[in-house]
C-alpha cells in the first residue's frame, strides 16, 4: 500500500493542482459583480466573491498578473512591483518597467516576502492561481483577485480599478477606445473568413473558445466557430477559463482560413510543427501559409482592453490585409 | 475427477475471456473508426477500406482514428504485460511500471523540456523521454540489483521513483502560465492526435518486448512460489528478477515516452485477468492481461474522444477515474485472501 501510495501521490498533487486550477472562480462581469458602490466607494468585490473595502485609495499596487499592468497604463499610473516583463513592451511601460520592482517566486507561487518588501496597498492576482495567497497577505494588503472571461470583464475591471484608485475618467475613455475600436472592425469586417488561435504543440494543443477571452474579442469580427463545451462538461486543463484540449477531427472538418499559434515549451515554433505534421499540413490554413505566431503577450496573458485591442489590430490585418492594411484607431 | 473438473473449467473460463475481450475489442475498434467528426457508417468505412471515400473522412480514418487505436493497442497490451511481470515477479499485487521510475524519468525529460523550453526538435521530443525512461529506470534497476528481497526492492524503486517527480514538480512550480497545461496533458496520458510517426516509435518495441515477455510465464511461476523455493528449483532469482525488471522498462518506456504515463492500466488489467481465470498462473495471465489491457485503454481513449466531443479529455483521467475504484473493490474483495494475488 506504501508504494502504491508514493506512486499516485504525484499524480494527485498534479490533478489537485488542476482540478484547483480549474475549479474557476466565476468571472465578475459588469452585470453580476456585487460592487453596488458609488464611484467613489473604496469598496470592491472580486471574482472569488470577496468583499473588501479599502482604507484609502490604492496608490502602491502590486501586480501578479499581466492585465493590473495592462490596467495601469490606461490610467496612467505604474505598478509599485511586478512578477513578469510584461510592462517593458513599449505599448505599456517600455524600458520604465526595469525600474519596477521584481516578485520574486514563480507565476503560480509568487514570493509573499517580495510583495510585502514593496509595501502595497492593493494586490492585483489572478483567479485559480493567486487566491491562495489571501491568508499570507492578510497583514500586508488587500488582494483583488481577478478572472476575465470575455472582453466586458476586462472593460470591467479596468473601470472598477479606475474607480478605487480614483481615475474613472481615464478608465472610462479607454474603454470606450476599445469599443469603439472594436466596433469599427465589426462593421467593416467581410466576416468570410473563419480563424482559430491555439497554443501548444502539433500533439498537445489547446484551443481558445468562443467561451475564452480572445474568443470572445475574435468571434466579433470574424467567423470564430469554436463553441464552447456545453453544460456538464469537465474543467479544462487550462487556468485559463475557455481554453481547451479540443478535437483535431473536428478542426479538420471546419477547416479554418487562419490561424493564430502561441508556441509553448519547443524549439521548433508551432507553425512549422504544423506544416510539417501528417495531418495538420492538410489544413487549407496551412497549405496557404496562413499561419501566424502571435504574440502571445497581447493574445493571451495581458488580458486587458489594451492588450486585446493590440492583438485585434493584428488579427484583422492578418486576416483581411487588403480591408485592414493599417490598424483601425 | 475433480482436476478434470476444475482443469474443464478453467478451460472454459478462459474460453469466455479470450472471446468476450475479442468480442470487445473489435466493437471499440469498430466504434472507434465510426464514431468522430465526421461520423461514419459502416459502407463508407468500407469504402475507405477499399481507398475511396472522401476526402477528409479518408484523411481522419486513416491518419487520425487508426494509428490511435493501433497505439491504443499496443500500449494497453504492453502497460498490462509489464505490471503483470512486476506483480509476479516481486510478488507483490500492487507493483507497477512507476517503481521502475520509467515514467518518472521521461516526465522530467518532458518536463525540462516544456518548462525550460529547451532548444529541442518536436520529432526528438518521444526520444529522449524514451532515454530519459531508460535512464531513470537504468538507476533504479542498478540500485535494486545491489538488494535482494522483494519487499526492499520495491521500496528502493519506490524511494527513486519519488525522487524523480519531486523534480517533476520542482519544475512545475517553475512553469510559465500556458506551459504547464500543456505539461498537464502529457502528465495525465493521453493518446489525442497521435499519428503513425508515434506507432512506429512503439512499435519495435511491441515486436520485441511482447513475445520475450510471454517466453517469461514460467520464471514467473517458479518466483511466484517464494525466493527460497525458486532458489530450490535451480533459479537464479537476483538475475532472473534484473532480467524481467528490464523487460518491463522495455515495455513501459517507449508507450511512456509517446503517450505520458498513462495509469492504472499496468495495475488492473493483470488483476483482472486473475480475477476472471481464478489463477495466477503467469502462462495464462500474461496473454490474457495483455488482451485486457488493449481493451480497457483503447475503450476509455473511445470515452474520452467520443464523451464531451468536441472537447477531448486526455485518457489518462478516465483510467484512472475508473480503474481506481475497480482496482480498490478487486483488493478488498482479496483481502482476506492468504496471498493476495488472486
Amino acid at each position: 500500500m506504501r508504494q502504491q501510495l508514493l506512486r499516485i501521490v504525484p499524480l494527485l498533487f498534479v490533478m489537485m493542482l488542476v482540478i484547483a486550477a480549474c475549479g474557476s472562480s466565476p468571472a465578475p462581469s459588469s452585470s453580476k459583480s456585487g460592487t453596488t458602490s458609488t464611484t467613489e466607494s473604496l469598496t470592491f468585490t472580486d471574482a472569488t466573491h470577496t468583499t473588501v473595502t479599502l482604507s484609502k485609495r490604492p496608490t502602491r499596487i502590486v501586480c501578479l498578473v499581466s492585465l493590473c499592468e495592462d490596467i495601469l497604463a490606461q490610467l496612467g499610473l505604474s505598478p509599485v512591483a511586478v512578477n513578469d516583463t510584461f510592462g517593458q513592451d513599449p505599448h505599456f511601460f517600455g524600458a520604465r518597467a526595469k525600474g519596477f520592482m521584481t516578485i520574486g517566486g514563480t507565476f503560480f507561487q509568487p514570493n509573499v516576502e517580495d510583495i510585502a518588501k514593496a509595501n502595497p496597498d492593493l494586490v492585483i492576482g489572478l483567479a485559480n492561481v493567486d487566491e491562495n495567497l489571501r491568508p499570507a497577505l492578510q497583514p500586508i494588503a488587500p488582494l483583488y483577485i481577478m478572472n476575465p472571461t470575455s472582453y466586458n470583464d476586462s472593460i470591467f475591471y479596468l473601470k472598477d480599478i479606475g474607480r478605487l484608485t480614483g481615475r474613472s475618467a481615464q478608465a472610462n475613455q479607454a474603454a470606450q477606445r476599445f469599443l469603439n475600436k472594436l466596433a469599427a472592425y465589426k462593421a467593416k469586417s467581410p466576416k468570410n473568413k473563419s480563424a482559430l488561435l491555439l497554443y501548444g504543440s502539433d500533439v498537445n494543443f489547446n484551443i481558445f473558445t468562443a467561451a475564452s477571452l480572445p474568443g470572445s474579442v475574435l468571434s466579433q469580427v470574424t467567423s470564430y466557430p469554436w463553441p464552447a463545451p456545453g453544460p456538464g462538461a469537465p474543467a479544462a486543463s487550462d487556468h485559463e477559463p475557455g481554453a481547451e484540449a479540443y478535437s483535431l477531427e473536428k478542426i479538420l472538418a471546419v477547416n479554418p482560413d487562419v490561424l493564430f499559434v502561441a508556441s509553448v515549451g519547443a524549439a521548433q515554433p508551432l507553425s512549422k510543427q504544423l506544416a510539417s505534421n501528417p495531418v495538420w499540413s492538410h489544413l487549407k490554413a496551412v497549405q496557404t501559409h496562413q499561419v501566424y505566431e502571435v504574440n502571445p503577450n497581447y493574445y493571451i496573458f495581458g488580458r486587458g482592453t489594451e492588450s486585446l485591442s493590440l492583438a485585434l489590430d493584428d488579427a484583422m490585418n492578418k486576416i483581411y490585409p487588403n480591408v485592414f492594411p493599417t490598424p483601425l484607431t | 475427477m475433480k482436476t478434470l473438473s476444475i482443469w474443464h473449467r478453467r478451460r472454459i473460463q478462459l474460453l469466455l475471456l479470450v472471446a468476450g475481450s475479442m468480442v470487445l475489442l473489435i466493437a471499440i475498434s469498430l466504434l472507434a473508426l465510426l464514431l468522430g467528426i465526421p461520423n461514419l457508417s459502416l459502407p463508407a468505412l468500407w469504402a475507405i477500406v477499399n481507398g475511396g471515400g472522401g476526402p477528409l473522412a479518408r484523411l481522419v480514418v486513416t491518419q487520425l482514428r487508426l494509428p490511435r487505436l493501433v497505439l491504443g493497442m499496443l500500449a494497453g497490451a504492453m502497460l498490462a504485460l509489464s505490471g503483470s511481470l512486476l506483480q509476479d515477479s516481486l510478488r507483490n499485487p500492487l507493483a507497477g511500471p512507476e517503481l521502475l521510475g520509467v515514467s518518472a524519468g521521461a516526465t522530467v525529460v518532458v518536463a525540462a523540456i516544456t518548462i525550460f523550453h529547451l532548444p529541442v526538435l518536436l520529432i526528438a521530443i518521444p526520444w529522449l523521454a524514451l532515454a530519459g525512461g531508460l535512464v531513470g529506470s537504468s538507476v533504479v534497476i542498478l540500485t535494486m540489483s545491489r538488494v535482494g528481497d522483494s519487499a526492499r526492492l520495491i521500496l528502493t524503486g519506490a524511494a527513486l521513483a519519488a525522487l524523480l517527480n519531486a523534480c517533476v514538480i520542482i519544475f512545475m512550480s517553475l512553469g510559465a502560465q500556458n506551459d504547464l497545461s500543456i505539461l498537464f496533458l502529457f502528465l495525465v496520458g493521453s493518446l489525442a492526435n497521435r499519428t503513425w510517426v508515434h506507432v512506429q516509435l512503439v512499435l519495435p518495441w511491441a515486436l520485441v518486448a511482447i513475445p520475450l515477455a510471454l517466453l517469461c510465464a514460467r520464471p514467473l511461476n517458479i518466483l511466484q512460489l517464494g525466493d527460497d523455493v525458486a532458489r530450490g528449483l535451480g533459479l537464479h532469482v537476483l538475475h532472473v528478477r534484473l532480467l524481467i525488471l528490464a523487460l518491463s522498462t522495455a515495455l513501459v518506456a517507449a508507450v511512456v515516452a509517446v503517450c505520458g504515463p498513462i495509469s492504472f492500466i499496468a495495475l488492473l488489467a493483470p488483476h483482472l485477468a486473475r480475477r476472471v481465470l481464478r489463477t495466477n498462473d503467469a502462462r495464462l495471465i500474461l496473454p490474457c492481461a495483455a488482451l485486457l489491457g488493449a481493451v480497457l485503454l483503447t475503450g476509455a481513449d473511445l470515452f474520452a474522444r467520443e464523451a464531451f466531443a468536441p472537447q477531448e479529455l486526455p485518457v489518462g483521467i478516465w483510467t484512472t477515474l475508473v480503474g481506481g475504484p475497480i482496482l480498490l473493490l478487486l483488493l478488498r474483495q482479496q483481502a482476506g485472501k492468504p496471498r493476495g494475488m488472486s
